[in-house]
């Protein structure tokens, strides 16, 4: 069984950001893994090692996963050298990694992005294919639903946990929705996006880091279809900070001007 | 004439959720603007008899059909199933809740039509009549971006839930209603088995009004249950900052912020919560925040519109019966 994880770099998700023109200002910032998709992974890992995912491909004609094993292999597109978050997924765990790399910097819409990846994902045949539901970066929460869509597969959103199913094989999700959890089936191969659920991602050991350096990291140059309509017009940093009014006093007339304060600044009923 | 504006509704239970009648009276507004219709779809068996209500929130026709258990359709059939209808209308715009339910089909059905998407936008105008520009968060909420659509159709949007404003149209004539051919749930791969609720009592989070959270400074899960009685008080529901979650304080489905939901209430109440960047990116869209922390150097103070320097234990539990004694004196009064 082949299980691909996409997976994104972003900015540090505690760095201020500003932006200069229509693009973001990152200065030193460290770039790491948006963090969905280290949800994503860290599922995929679980799966392989409940030792359900061991199936030959049901993949008709793909060239799927040896048989009797499960090969877990990150795809991403990034025209920025991408090594610390594809090098964090190996570490995590991941047999190895794809990256598919532009030959301009321009920024790419979900569609486009969704698309370029759906026709690396062809050439790998994967059984299931497990995202993170948005990136940290353009929030756009689209691409497993394109990804999906392009591959001509259904789609699972929103998954905090998952298993296989035996026989079969299906994945067994348990997808949030508001107040309440889908449990869903859905044969394969299929697209599951996630969440964050009880199982946090884990942290690579030492030994990990080191034997990632060995992971095989292959690169193909791709250039995307340009599908899109939809150009940024600008680009803000919203105001920090907010009216502060600090209230002062005992717990009990502190509390009863905090009330005020809120009921005379907004209607909670309305 | 252009063509219309469309607002695809989620049904639950007996009638559309509250975030896509806001999505539809956007859709009424858009419309207006560019001097066309709107136009609301619903599929379920029982999407029919909303028509009347979705004509009060602006729909001026209803497309509606479905046979039991469409109104479970997964996202690849409901696609299917709306698609040649949509096709056909040609709409100018299509419109969704960002809601799980609307942000997963929304993003199937622009990827099946070949579209763009622009998601959880908070706000919208129609410069001249030929485009669209739309702002959205990005960066969890570190930037806010404006987009342009222009002449490809449909325009799709899904709109941040809690944001736009919620109320019955003017003129609520009875839409037109049209009939929307919805071929019986086929053989999807993707079965629902179940659904757990697992809070009946609030509202879902991302919907709430009020979202009272607390932090790491309630030291465990059984005092979370001040918040709870806070919360009822306010009409709300119960947030936790990841570190309450991480402990194992509350579940992953209360975590607010860059790895939880994104709220937007008009009152976000932060108890015990220090204000990291990453919880942040969860409460920026709130009207009002009030912040209850020890320590008056806590970050959560600069981005709040309140705050009370003082032990949660003593602050909250007065401030619940506070708005006890106010809701019954406008029970009184009413
Ligand atoms: C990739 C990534 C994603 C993340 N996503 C999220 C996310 O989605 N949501 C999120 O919340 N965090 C997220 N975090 C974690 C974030 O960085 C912070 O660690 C976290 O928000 C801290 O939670 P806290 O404020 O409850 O705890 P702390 O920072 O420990 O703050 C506790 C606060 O409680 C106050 N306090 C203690 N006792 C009392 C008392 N009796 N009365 C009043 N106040 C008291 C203290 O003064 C302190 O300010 C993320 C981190 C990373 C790296």
């Amino acid at each position: 069984m082949r299980i691909c994880v996409l997976l994104k770099q972003v900015p540090d998700t505690s760095a201020r950001l500003q932006a200069v023109g229509l693009e973001p200002l990152f200065g030193g910032c460290l770039p790491v893994v948006n963090p969905y998709d280290e949800f994503a992974l860290e599922a995929a890992l679980r799966l392989r090692e409940s030792g359900a995912a061991v199936h030959p491909s049901p993949v008709p004609g793909g060239p799927g996963g040896p048989e009797g094993s499960c090969e877990i292999v990150l795809v991403t597109l990034c025209a920025a050298p991408v090594e610390e978050a594809v090098f964090h997924g190996l570490a995590m765990g991941a047999d190895r990694a794809v990256v598919a790399e532009p030959s301009s910097g321009a920024r790419w819409t979900p569609l486009e992005t969704g698309r370029v990846l759906a026709e690396v994902l062809k050439t790998l045949g994967p059984d299931l294919v497990f995202c993170g539901e948005k990136a940290a970066d353009d929030e756009a929460a689209q691409v497993g639903p394109i990804v999906a869509e392009a591959l001509g597969v259904a789609q699972v959103c929103g998954v905090e946990s998952a298993a296989l199913e035996l026989p079969g094989p299906a994945l067994r999700a348990r997808c949030r929705r508001g107040n309440s959890f889908h449990e869903v089936s859905c044969g394969l191969p299929c697209v599951a996006t996630f969440l964050r659920g009880p199982a946090l991602p884990r942290y690579p050991s030492m030994a990990d880091i080191f034997s990632a350096k060995e992971k095989p990291v292959h690169r193909i140059p791709v250039s995307p279809a340009r599908v899109s309509a939809l150009r940024r017009v600008s680009l803000t940093a919203p105001p920090e900070e907010r009216g502060r009014k600090m209230i002062r006093g005992g717990a009990r007339e502190a509390a009863q001007a905090l009330l005020d304060l809120i009921d005379r600044s907004v209607d909670c009923r309305a | 004439m252009k063509g219309p504006v469309l607002a695809v509704v989620e049904l639950q239970g007996a009638g559309p959720v509250r975030p896509s009648l806001e999505a539809l009276g956007q859709a009424a507004a858009l419309a207006r603007r560019l001097e066309t219709q709107a136009w609301a779809l619903a599929v379920g068996p029982r999407a029919a008899s909303c028509a009347a209500l979705l004509g009060r929130y602006g729909a001026q026709r209803v497309m509606a059909g479905g046979v039991a258990g469409s109104e479970r359709l997964c996202a690849l059939l409901f696609t299917d199933a709306v698609e040649p209808s949509i096709r056909e209308l040609r709409p100018q715009a299509v419109l969704f809740a960002a809601t799980p339910w609307g942000s997963e089909r929304a993003a199937r059905l622009a990827a099946r039509l070949g579209v763009d998407l622009a998601g959880a936008i908070t706000s919208w105008r129609a410069t001249d009549p030929g485009t669209l520009r739309v702002s959205r968060s990005v960066y969890g909420g570190r930037l806010v971006e404006e987009l342009e659509f222009t002449d490809r159709v449909p325009w799709m949007l899904t709109l941040r839930p809690n944001i736009f404003p919620l109320g019955p149209a003017a003129s609520g004539r009875i839409p037109e209603p049209v009939p929307l051919e919805v071929p019986p749930p086929g053989s999807s791969c993707c079965r629902l088995l179940e659904v757990i609720v697992s809070s009946r009592a609030e509202p879902p989070l991302a919907e709430a009004a009020v979202v009272v959270s607390g932090g790491r400074g309630m030291g465990g899960s059984k005092p979370f249950s001040i918040l709870r009685d806070l919360a009822e008080a306010l009409g709300g529901a119960v947030g936790a900052s990841r570190a309450a979650v991480d402990a194992g304080w509350m579940p992953p489905e209360r975590q607010v912020g860059q790895t939880g939901t994104v709220v937007s209430p008009k009152l976000y109440v932060a108890c015990g919560i220090s204000g990291a960047m990453q919880h942040r990116a969860g409460i920026r869209d709130s009207r009002f925040i009030a912040a209850i922390n020890t320590d008056p150097e806590a970050p959560i103070f600069r981005f709040a519109d309140a705050g009370v320097v003082g032990d949660l234990f003593e602050v909250v539990p007065r401030l619940t019966e506070a708005a006890r004694g106010k809701r019954r004196e406008t029970l009184e009064k009413a």
